[in-house]
């Protein structure tokens, strides 16, 4: 055994000893500080969000109120401003984005999308929304290519929260991209929320080389009953992969034209399906035909 | 030197190395859980944006909730589940052979009716036969299904997975509560990337804090030293250990208490493993084996954001048993698994995490052992000061009371749960504390449990006596 | 929009501040007298204290949610009669069919429009 007895080593002990002393207690003391900091800024938080709402109350009744200047006020207007926005619909909406616009808010959100800090981009792209009185959505669109995917669906979402019909093609060819594509659930949900009213918005989604757009499309059509998609549901029923049959076939039930059994039943006599889509397949049939399958 | 002072020698050189390797290494892992959940926790605001836009279409879920003799938790635990923010549910309760009232207080509570309910998944086995099915007029999504035990929370699930309909499935314990927002926010990394195919969440005890109709009203820390430790192991184990593993892409664990998979992945690897004490570790580890055979594109993520609130044992001998069976399955699973221990092949998990848990959880405490036994031999012989040996033990335990401080620095940053200072400063007591009673029994059970998988024992499923949650009148 | 409306006794059941404070708001403005309470069980100790002229709930609360609140109003002589507004994110035609059968007269899903909560509102007081 080494010669630890060595001055060396039992200052090396010391310092060892100490240090791991001094790190506990630092801990010990952060732990209790940090839990009273926390109370004390979340107070602070509560008592700015209060603020924000009258103000924004306010506004929503057509008051004439101007936002302050100072960093922390503003800055609590604008997280309660977005929060509030999704909120809302129809006027209240309106008169609370018309009044962030006058007031510099949406002149910010524009300039906070193009920053560099990721998370950024995604609240620019929220406190956007919460301004956009008009269909102006350009800013939005370009972030459907940013590099980080969660700016991506941050921009999807806000797109979908406009409800403007018009970003439709945009989030289908935003799903399909190869370099940044777009979560495929995402651009679903993000076209539910915009709610075409037609299927031909989900044009290239219809012919997509990847299946999950492909289904994507046929599992939004029936979610928001688009009777015209009825023939691309048919033909998506044939589709090779069982996921796209399954989807599709579900959404012509929910469709209801008594003419979309034959497909179905065209596709489930190839018998090429794995069983819990048979069965799903069968039971799109089924309900076509006015029956509950109950074994 | 005589050759017994060279063989001291060489093993107290070999234990110090082990001893620092761990210590980097946990040191890294404490760095990386908490960039993960720094960052994660940034993206808060954006997140719950995105939680109640997801709402319509979201993948539906099957949730499994095995109950063995859960009377006292089990009307809470599905409450919790009914009241769920999430647009597609489906609750499969598994009365796994209760031997008290557990199946009739659901069919009480819930209005449940004998009904057919068909089998979804064949590919799965299920050994213990099924006695009956229910349906509830009142609640849609519930079923129920009683079945004859064959002593094992891993059939009870394979049985209740057979019937779940849903794309993703998610598994809990009989006692456990989840938050109302909990599945969606695990649900989430499944919208977001069609590469995941599991995510676990936290599991936190519950033992302490109020509970009100299936939702964790109150949170404080329970009263009692033995559960204010087991606070702080979960938060260390959620908060540090699986945050780091995530962040580092090898995460071998989801808690059976709290994951949720996808249904076709888990079909594929037939569900869980019958014979496993460590089922949940077991259906991850296989799961990571047959992608990665596969060569196929995957992520294992674990969010820190959702909580499943579980009552833990509040006495010692129930707490004895669980530890012991948990040592015990994990030997089990890593002998199952071992082709793959320290292959490039097998990715991180293979070179990483399990070396990692076979060498320092698995094998940690007889090290220790072998360590405490060799300084006694130095000291005796004179071979080492005996001030060495005490700096060392001093040094080690300080670096084990911080690690736990760290978690609850991470708690307290990052999420702020538990509001009252007197529960922070209680916690922080037992942390101190815990090296110097709770760790020497602890390593006596892992002991055991290690003992039982070498010797390839059969168990089942554990005994635990459940308090029920503390309602307020 | 108040118009011919008598000043009302109002509670708003609602766990979220932003909403319940501005529907508050708003029906302040409109002159009633209103009562805010954050969870199910608070809301239904207070429509039982003050049996006010409308309850206004949400669905989605802690301790007790809002159909099993509207339940217990209707099971009670009291306050049966007393008009619920259902404010509520639930939008599945089955969550509509659940409100309806429990009692609740009105139903209006989030997001809102304040000034079609106050038309309802104004209806439900008149009615």
């Amino acid at each position: 055994m080494p010669d630890l007895s060595t001055a060396g080593a039992e200052s090396l002990a010391a310092w060892l000893l100490l240090g791991s002393a001094v790190l506990v207690v630092v801990l010990v003391v952060a732990v209790l500080v940090i839990r009273v900091l926390r109370w004390v800024a979340d107070a602070a938080d509560q008592r700015r969000s209060t603020w924000a709402r009258e103000v924004l109350f306010r506004v929503l009744e057509g008051d004439d109120v101007r936002a302050p200047w100072r960093r922390a006020r503003r800055h609590a207007l604008a997280a309660t401003a977005a929060r509030l926005s999704t909120k809302l619909r129809g006027a209240d909406r309106a008169t609370l984005a018309t009044w962030l616009t006058q007031e510099g808010f949406r002149q910010h959100a524009v300039e906070m999308m193009h920053s560099q800090v990721a998370l950024t981009r995604a609240r620019g792209a929220r406190m956007f929304v919460a301004c956009l009185a008009d269909r102006e959505t350009r800013p939005l669109l370009d972030l459907l290519g940013d590099r980080d995917v969660r700016v991506r669906s941050a921009a999807a979402r806000a797109l979908g929260e406009c409800g403007i019909d018009t970003a439709v093609p945009f989030l289908v060819r935003a799903a399909q991209s190869d370099e940044a594509p777009l979560p495929v659930s995402v651009a679903a949900m993000s076209i539910v929320h915009a709610a075409p009213r037609s299927a031909r918005s989900l044009g290239l989604a219809w012919q997509s080389d990847r299946p999950e757009v492909a289904a994507m499309a046929a599992e939004v059509a029936g979610f928001l009953h688009l009777t015209d998609a009825r023939v691309p549901l048919e033909h998506a029923v044939a589709h090779d992969d069982p996921a796209v049959a399954d989807a599709a076939a579900w959404s012509l039930a929910r469709l209801g034209d008594p003419r979309s059994a034959t497909p179905i039943e065209k596709r489930l006599r190839k018998h090429d399906l794995p069983v819990l889509t048979q069965r799903s397949l069968h039971g799109a049939y089924a309900e076509l035909h006015h029956v509950r399958l109950e074994p | 030197m005589s050759p017994v002072e060279w063989i001291f020698t060489a093993v107290t050189l070999a234990l110090t190395l082990y001893y620092l390797t761990h210590h980097v290494i946990f040191a890294s892992v404490i760095i990386g859980a908490t960039v993960h959940v720094a960052r994660e926790q940034r993206w808060e605001d954006e997140n719950t944006q995105a939680l109640t836009f997801s709402n319509p279409l979201a993948p539906g879920v099957s949730v499994i909730v095995p109950a063995h003799n859960e009377e006292a938790g089990i009307l809470q635990s599905v409450q919790s589940l009914l009241e769920a923010r999430y647009p597609s549910l489906e609750i499969v309760v598994v009365d796994d052979g209760s031997t008290d009232n557990t199946a009739q207080r659901l069919i009480d509570a819930f209005d449940l009716e004998e009904r057919y309910v068909p089998t979804v998944e064949e590919s799965v086995e299920q050994v213990g036969r099924t006695i009956e099915t229910y349906r509830s007029s009142r609640h849609p999504g519930l079923v129920l299904l009683r079945k004859e035990s064959v002593g094992r929370r891993s059939d009870a699930v394979n049985a209740a997975f057979r019937l779940c309909s849903k794309p993703l499935v998610c598994m809990i314990d009989g006692d456990s509560i989840l938050e109302p927002d909990a599945l969606l926010r695990v649900a989430q990394p499944f919208v977001d990337d069609p590469m995941v195919v599991a995510a676990g969440g936290v599991v936190l005890p519950s033992n302490g804090s109020t509970v009100e109709r299936g939702r964790v009203v109150d949170v404080k820390a329970p009263s009692t030293m033995l559960e204010r430790t087991q606070v702080l192991e979960y938060m260390r184990a959620f908060l540090v250990g699986r945050a780091g593993w995530s962040a580092a892409n090898g995460l071998m664990i989801i808690s059976g208490a709290f994951g949720v998979f996808r249904r076709d992945v888990m079909a594929e690897v037939g569900g869980l493993d019958e014979a496993s004490l460590a089922e949940d570790a077991d259906l991850v580890v296989a799961t990571h084996r047959l992608l990665q055979e596969r060569h196929q594109d995957y992520r294992v993520v674990f969010v820190a954001e959702p909580v499943c609130w579980s009552e833990t044992p509040s006495t010692l001998a129930v707490i004895s048993r669980q530890r012991r069976r948990w040592s015990h399955g994990l030997g089990e699973l890593l002998g199952k698994f071992r082709d793959m221990i320290g292959r490039p092949r097998y990715g991180r998990l293979g070179v990483l995490t399990m070396p990692y848990f076979w060498l320092y959880e698995l094998w940690g405490p007889v090290i220790e052992l072998i360590g405490f036994a060799a300084a006694i031999v130095g000291i005796a012989f004179g071979w080492i000061a005996p001030w060495v040996f005490v700096v060392f033990v001093a040094v080690s335990f300080l670096l084990s009371i911080a690690v736990s401080l760290a978690a609850l620095l991470v708690e307290v940053v990052a999420f702020g749960r538990y509001r009252r200072l007197a529960d922070m400063a209680g916690l922080a007591l037992a942390a101190v504390l815990e090296p110097f009673w709770f760790r020497p029994l602890h390593l006596w059970w892992r002991v055991r449990g290690l003992i039982a998988s070498l010797r390839g024992e059969k168990a089942s499923w554990g005994v635990m006596t459940r308090r029920g949650f503390s309602e307020t009148p | 929009m108040t118009k011919g409306v008598s000043v009302a006794r109002v509670v708003v059941i609602e766990d979220d501040p932003d909403i319940s404070l501005l529907v508050a708001h708003k029906l302040r403005a409109g002159g009633h007298d209103v009562e805010v309470e954050s969870d199910g069980r608070a809301g239904l100790a207070a429509v039982v204290a003050s049996t006010p002229d409308l309850v206004i709930l949400d669905w989605m609360m802690p301790r007790m949610n809002g159909i099993e609140v509207c339940e217990a109003m209707r099971t009670d002589p009291t306050l049966a009669s007393i008009p619920v507004l259902m404010l509520t994110a639930k939008a599945l035609e089955v969550d509509l069919e659940r409100a309806y059968a429990v009692g609740v007269d009105e139903y209006i899903q989030k997001p809102f429009s304040t000034r079609e909560l106050m038309v309802r509102v104004t209806r439900l007081l008149h009615a």
